[in-house]
């Protein structure tokens, strides 16, 4: 597909990570889910872990300018997200699957995600190549034309990941994108996840810790608000004792750095 | 405004479903029995008819259009889509025009279907073509849109199943208490208020005949309203922020302000006089024979018949030479002076022409204008309707002095219920006057006729005895 490149996609980025926090407190309700957070994250698939209740979730809304920080630094592509000005032309640039993914039941999956694209303001020509291109690769080309409301729940995650991608964004937040899919269907995505992290700081939060060590070069591990652990999946095995619990050393290597976070926290949990 | 979305839109909102439900909803009621069938203001006579009369109808489909609005209004929330929505670039003001241009488009179309199905038979049954309609049914398309785009707002405001059968019977009550309210249940209140329903009042005070139109001050009014209550239906669906939402109460104020200031506050003054339908087209040649330009199109089938009960009735002393049609109204205005004896005044609604009825022949329209020679309009306006016997006294002696004209006993149109009185009252003052010299039958009927055209005395009694 040939098109027109503009000349805000060839100018030399001003940042040195696609997000950075510092200090960062985002509260869930109430509580504080995320408690002075301090992270980097750049070009590449980082996998964020973490018990439930850890914070992960409120960490990609606050990412995915849904919430507001309480206090501390969030920036995005070298932004401030508190700065309401610049907002608009920051979400041209993300991509989202909330964790309930919410859609239009009465729109075919084509229609759905040609109404994201509008959303996040694609050029026009754009959209029709883009929408098809994202639908295919989600493997959904041949349910396109398919209402919403017919489609499976790994179905509707798979929409929800090719809208996240349509626009291409430079930030790419997906909170538990592969709930309801089968096997060959997360391999596929880690395929997927791998391609898009080339050029991409794509944040994928999960329970699945095997899905990390395949398919990410960067995980976090988020306790309680707080980065526990950041590193390459080859380090989360490496800090692992043979004696935690866990199927694989990669589980060895999440329940070892927890048990020790807890351990320095007093036991709390 | 991207052409794909709106498309999309037009697909796949509530409002292809609400335009079907409008048109079913409102084509049923006007089959259906109702007053909207009555002649000669039956919603396919006339474009002044048609219009009103769909408009009338919002009573029961603007809560309709609310609830439906309602419905679509909660898309947002109840898909669990308004966290990814939040996280778009686009503004919300933008992102929701597709999405009220197609519900606002449909109500419309729906609308606009129903009119259609009205014009086609209008165009049939008139060859008088006013544009003063044209207002009328353009604020009963902005009213159905207001409903839609408040019904939306809504729907986003408070969010709840309930919001849209809520709203939906909250409008109905209300259009029950505007009518309620309204001046033919207190004649001293303001009219005003009841006029802020998207009807006109016909339900209550059906327009009588086809020279009576609304006035336009209800129809601007009418249309600052409804405006404001769209601008406010559109500013709930694009508000972020409470303080946003509060400013909807805005457009609504002002509405309302400039629209009770500018409709009427009593009945007389929501009614106007349609110069243009009232307007005298005359035949050519002589006698002269005139219809209103409403009924241009019974002229020509008029003007033989009535040019011969002219010749008739020449043999009385003072005898009309025209035959006019009765243009006047008693819709809030005040009557119009008596008809002149040198006229006959016609009035196509009375039982002489069959009630309005097309294709008399001409043997009948004949009949119809000798009736309308020998009694004029006192009936409705001096009488007590309740008043059987007047009535049938009335219409006997119309009867009696018509066969007198003829020669020949004559029957009338049927007076229904006190047709049999009639019919005794008529066979007995015949035998009296038959038996009379033509020229104390003439001088009778005269006499007769004289007293019809003041609304003195009791015609049966003159053509029997000679004095009232």
């Amino acid at each position: 597909m040939v098109r027109m490149v503009g000349a805000d996609e060839v100018a030399p980025t001003r940042f040195a990570w696609q997000i950075r926090t510092e200090r960062l407190q985002v509260r869930a309700g109430r509580r504080l889910a995320v408690n002075g957070l301090t992270l980097s994250m750049g070009t590449g698939v980082h996998g964020v872990l973490g018990p439930n209740g850890a914070g992960k979730t409120t960490l990609i809304r606050a990412l995915a300018t849904v919430l507001r920080p309480d206090d501390g630094v969030l920036e995005l592509l070298g932004q401030s997200t508190s700065v309401r000005a610049g907002l608009r032309d920051l979400r041209r640039k993300l991509g989202y699957l909330p964790q309930s993914f919410g859609y239009y039941p009465r729109f075919t999956v084509r229609e759905f995600v040609e109404y994201m694209a509008w959303l996040k303001e694609m050029p026009k020509t754009d959209i029709a190549g883009a929408v098809q291109q994202a639908i295919e690769r989600v493997g959904l080309a041949n349910r396109a034309d398919e209402k919403m409301k017919t489609l499976s729940g790994g179905m509707l995650r798979r929409v929800g990941v090719a809208q996240a991608i349509v626009n291409d964004p430079a930030v790419l937040l997906l909170d538990e994108p592969t709930v309801g899919l089968d096997p060959a269907q997360r391999l596929q995505f880690r395929d997927l996840l791998r391609q898009v992290g080339t050029d991409t700081c794509v944040v994928v939060s999960t329970h699945l810790v095997e899905d990390v060590a395949a398919a990410c070069s960067d995980v976090l591990l988020v306790d309680e608000g707080r980065l526990v652990f950041q590193g390459t999946p080859e380090q989360l095995t490496e800090a692992g004792d043979d004696a935690a619990p866990g199927d694989s050393p990669t589980e060895r290597g999440y329940s070892t750095l927890l048990a020790a976070h807890h351990a320095q926290n007093g036991g709390s949990r | 405004m991207n052409g794909r979305i709106l498309r999309l839109e037009l697909r796949r909102t509530v409002g292809i479903g609400i335009a079907a439900i409008i048109i079913v909803l409102m084509i049923g009621l006007l089959y259906f029995h109702g007053p909207w069938e009555q002649p000669p203001t039956a919603w396919t006579d006339q474009w002044n008819s048609l219009a009103s009369w769909q408009r009338e109808l919002l009573t029961f489909l603007w809560p309709v259009a609310l609830g439906a609005g309602a419905l679509q209004g909660l898309r947002d929330s109840r898909s669990g889509m308004l966290e990814l929505l939040g996280t778009t670039s686009l503004p919300t003001r933008r992102r929701i025009s597709p999405t009220t241009l197609a519900i606002g488009g449909w109500l419309a179309v729906g609308y606009l279907v129903v009119l259609a199905v009205g014009a086609v038979q209008v165009a049939g049954n008139t060859s008088y073509f006013p544009l003063g309609w044209v207002p009328i049914a353009l604020v009963g398309i902005l009213a159905l849109i207001a409903a839609g785009l408040l019904g939306m707002g809504l729907g986003r405001l408070a969010p709840s199943r309930l919001t849209p059968p809520l709203v939906a019977v909250a409008a109905l009550i209300a259009m029950v208490v505007l009518a309620g309210i309204s001046p033919l249940a207190h004649p001293d209140g303001s009219m005003a208020v009841a006029l802020l329903a998207p009807g006109i009042g016909n339900l209550l005070d059906p327009i009588h005949d086809v020279f009576t139109t609304v006035a336009g001050s209800v129809t601007l009014g009418q249309a600052l309203w409804f405006a404001g209550l769209a601008v406010a239906g559109f500013v709930l669906l694009s508000a972020n922020r409470p303080l946003a939402r509060v400013a909807a109460a805005i457009p609504v104020v002002l509405g309302l302000v400039a629209a009770l200031l500018v409709l009427p506050s009593n009945l007389p003054a929501a009614y106007a006089r349609d110069d243009g339908a009232s307007a005298l087209v005359c035949a050519d040649g002589t006698p002269t024979v005139c219809v209103s330009r409403a009924h241009e199109n019974r002229l020509a089938a008029l003007v033989r018949p009535a040019r011969d009960a002219l010749r008739l009735l020449s043999v009385l002393p003072g005898a009309p030479t025209s035959v006019v049609e009765d243009t006047r109204t008693d819709q809030g205005f005040a009557r119009q002076p008596l008809p002149q004896a040198n006229e006959v005044v016609l009035n196509f609604d009375d039982e002489d022409f069959h009630h309005s009825q097309p294709n008399l022949s001409p043997d009948q329209l004949r009949l119809a204008v000798l009736a309308s020679a020998m009694a004029p309009t006192c009936v409705d306006a001096n009488t007590d309707e309740s008043d059987e016997t007047t009535t049938a006294r009335i219409r006997a002696a119309q009867a009696v002095a018509v066969s007198s004209l003829l020669g020949k006993p004559t029957s009338l149109p049927s007076y229904q219920y006190v047709q049999p009185q009639i019919n005794s009252l008529q066979q007995g003052a015949w035998q009296t006057l038959r038996g009379l010299p033509a020229d104390v039958q003439r001088a009778r009927v005269t006499a007769a006729r004289t007293a019809a055209l003041t609304c003195h005395g009791d015609l049966l009694t003159t053509l029997t005895t000679g004095s009232a």
